[in-house]
């Protein structure tokens, strides 16, 4: 994948998944509105090419904005995420050089697989994850599992054993799955159906949307380093 | 919610208690619309910073989601945090905030 495609690529997803995450602001205090209209038409410009990079940086100066009204990101993780490919991206757009261009870019693959593998290592040092525990306590107290339902997975200790394992071995193997094309897009695969499942049990939708617009740029990494 | 400002909080409400059930549909629908859960799972954060650091906009957040739940905009609101943990085998609940009470007509909720 050449670098303007996947540069283009990430720009398109991530413009889509603004814009899905501000229409759903638009359901919430009229006050928050202004900003969120401005951040879709920002998007809508980004997606039809217009105005270009500016679009792109007049979205990452709005960032600022969104992050003061909420005191820091408003979804966690995902918000995180979404602003450093949105950074990253206005930089790989504004650089003056190809190779810093290519650097900036660059940076958000590497970032994108260090998601998965420092999350796997955080994970693999705590005996409560070795166990399947800490999914355990996810499932019986935690505020995140979207039904009551679920919660009867706190039961099922060997399944979520397992179920801890899976996700810390995919977690940790990542990083090789650059050493191919074939295996970066299985690896990729699998990366979505996990966000997926987190959507569906804890209605992380966002963390859905915002990771899959982080993975033309490592698609790039892969093609230009191995 | 309090009929006056020094009234007594006997009764807590849940804030948003969990469905019994979600059907798939409803799962594959909150894919692309989830304002409401994606609203509490800022409440929730705002919850842990106010533990964590205390600020009014942490306070002023929760209160306003907790608020745009109501029909009534009269009387007083007052909310507690209850943090659950594991202690061994058996689950400890804590109460480690309580807000003091506000107006309901001055909280900015919509």
């Amino acid at each position: 994948m050449s670098f303007e495609t996947a540069a283009r690529l990430t720009e398109i997803l991530l413009a889509l998944a603004l814009i899905q995450q501000s229409l759903e602001h638009l359901a919430g205090p009229a006050r928050e509105r202004p900003l969120f209209l401005l951040r879709i038409a920002l998007c809508v410009a980004v997606v039809a090419g217009w105005a270009a990079p500016w679009a792109l940086a007049g979205l990452a100066a709005l960032s600022l904005v969104t992050l003061h009204r909420f005191q820091g990101p408003y979804n966690g993780g995902a918000d995180r995420m979404g602003l450093l490919a949105l950074w990253c991206l206005t930089a790989a757009r504004l650089a003056p050089a190809p190779q810093w261009r290519e650097l900036a870019f660059g940076y958000l693959g590497l970032q994108l697989m260090l998601s998965y593998f420092i999350s796997g290592w955080v994970k693999v040092v705590n005996p409560d994850w070795r166990s399947g525990r800490a999914l355990r306590d996810v499932f019986q107290f935690s505020a995140y599992p979207v039904a009551e339902d679920l919660r009867g997975w706190a039961n099922r200790p060997g399944a979520l054993r397992a179920m801890s394992w899976a996700v810390m071995s995919f977690e940790l193997a990542f990083p090789l799955t650059l050493l191919s094309l074939p295996s970066l897009a299985v690896g990729l695969c699998a990366a979505a159906i996990f966000h997926l499942a987190n959507a569906c049990l804890f209605g992380l939708n966002r963390f859905f949307w915002t990771w899959l617009a982080a993975y033309p740029p490592i698609l790039w990494l892969q093609h230009r380093f191995f | 919610m309090l009929a006056a400002e020094d009234a007594s909080a006997d009764v807590w409400r849940e804030f948003r208690p969990r469905p019994r059930r979600v059907s798939l549909f409803e799962m594959a629908r909150r894919m692309l619309w989830n304002p409401r859960l994606n609203e509490t799972l800022f409440v929730l954060s705002c919850a842990e910073r106010l533990v964590e650091t205390p600020t009014a906009h942490s306070e002023d957040q929760i209160l306003a989601g907790i608020a745009r739940d109501l029909d009534s905009s009269a009387g007083w609101l007052v909310f507690r945090l209850v943090f659950v943990r594991r202690e061994g085998e058996a689950l400890a609940r804590e109460v480690l905030f309580q807000s003091r009470p506000r107006r309901l007509a001055d909280i900015a909720a919509r």
